[in-house]
């Protein structure tokens, strides 16, 4: 099982973000590199993509506050 | 690519809309973008999201803000051969450049005898719900649609959004294409997630004009554009618990509008409701009613009714804005009192 986190290098510092969209439904498969989420830093869109192939399960749905490194979904 | 494919990815509006103009430029070198902020930004609702990255910035301009002018330059650009996609980003700042969209877009194409088009898409958008004050909220699309030679689209959904980008593009009109900001995917702004679905990859087109059953029924019909179309469904959900069978159809397409389908739906129902966030005077939700009850006001059980927005300037306090606007609960009471019943207790 492969853990799809908020990458450390996705901002700078300790601040809160906000997952704004998921781009498939949960228990989708997806593939490596698919862009799977967005999630919002001050009005700034991130976009998240997948870092495996598998079957999605999301961990932090839409409106979830998270920081750098924290879990976002699987992918198994 | 030239054929859709299906695709379980999901898209908001904003980004379906940059891959129908991403397919679209591809295919044909005439057409291009301008317009506030749509290169850099890639517009502040998100519909030419990096298009300026693919395409560079001869074909995806940033304009001043000087409506009158870009417009203007929209639709001589349309008249010599180019097809231009110009954005101006609220809906409500339209009053500067309605020469050019009246006077010379609209009747480019019957003043030279048919050898003139003006195959241009203007984009804007439309819509409150988010205290953005009476400027920023409003919908106007009933404004466009009174004028004849415009087009005016208002999709509900990511799907409906690409293929009927696609087709106005192709089209050799001017075509009026608007999104509701609620509906477009901005993460600042809130998403209504009915309105992030699949979409196939690659070209497929949704032709202008067709409306489409979204929830089947039998007691009432509702007709609705953007948002609503999102409060009716949820509406519809809560009032079939009652047992109450609501049929709601997307209109999709202001003008060329849908008369048919609209009169074929309340012709089984024999009840109608138009839900629209645009004024109620004047209005699309005059016209759904009007071309049901001219056509044949036999088929009607009860009289049609409508819950638009008021004859009043939008207002900033969000109470009072919430008031206003339409929505599920407000759409199921109406649907209530048309059949003669109450409230089941929540």
């Amino acid at each position: 099982m492969h853990k799809q986190t908020v990458p450390m290098d996705a901002w700078d510092g300790d601040n809160e973000a906000a997952v704004t969209q998921w781009f498939f439904n949960n228990g989708a498969v997806v593939k490596e590199g698919a862009l799977i989420a967005e999630i919002m830093l001050d009005k700034a869109t991130i976009e998240i993509s997948a870092t495996a192939n598998g079957t999605l399960s999301i961990i932090a749905p839409i409106e979830t506050v998270v920081r750098r490194g924290d879990l976002l979904a699987t992918i198994a | 690519m030239t054929t859709a494919v299906e695709s379980n990815r999901k898209l908001t509006v904003a980004r379906a809309v940059a891959e129908a103009i991403d397919i679209e430029m591809k295919r044909d070198p005439k057409v291009f973008v301008m317009g506030e902020d749509i290169a850099k930004l890639g517009g502040v609702f998100g519909n030419t999201r990096g298009l300026l990255d693919t395409f560079g910035g001869d074909r995806i301009r940033d304009t001043p803000i000087s409506e009158t002018a870009f417009i203007g330059a929209g639709v001589g650009a349309a008249a010599d051969g180019m097809r231009p996609i110009v954005e101006l980003m609220f809906v409500d700042f339209f009053g500067v450049c309605f020469d050019a969209i009246y006077n010379l877009a609209a009747k480019q194409s019957y003043f030279s005898g048919g050898h003139v088009h003006c195959p241009m898409v203007i984009m804007t958008y439309a819509g409150g719900g988010y205290s953005d004050a009476g400027q920023h909220s409003q919908c106007l699309w009933s404004s466009f649609a009174h004028m004849p030679g415009l087009k005016v689209i208002v999709p509900s959904n990511a799907y409906d959004a690409k293929g009927l980008m696609i087709s106005a593009i192709k089209d050799n009109n001017p075509v009026v294409f608007i999104g509701h900001k609620g509906i477009q995917g901005m993460g600042w702004l809130g998403t209504e997630q009915g309105s992030v679905v699949e979409v196939p990859e690659g070209s497929y087109e949704i032709p202008l004009g067709v409306a489409k059953v979204v929830n089947k029924g039998t007691d009432v019909t509702i007709v609705a554009v953007a948002m609503s179309v999102h409060h009716a469904v949820t509406a519809a959900q809560e009032l079939a618990l009652e047992g109450i069978s609501a049929e709601v159809l997307d209109l999709r397409s202001v003008v060329p509008l849908d008369r048919k389908a609209i009169f074929e739906s309340v012709k089984k129902t024999g009840r109608l409701l138009v839900v629209d966030e645009d004024y109620s005077s004047f209005s699309l939700s005059s016209e759904v009613i009007t071309s049901v009850v001219e056509q044949d006001a036999t088929v009607l059980k009860a009289a049609p009714q409508r819950l638009a927005y008021p004859d009043v300037v939008i207002p900033f306090a969000p109470v009072l804005e919430q008031a206003a606007l339409p929505n599920a609960k407000k759409i199921a009471a109406s649907v209530r009192k048309m059949l003669g019943k109450v409230a089941a207790h929540a």
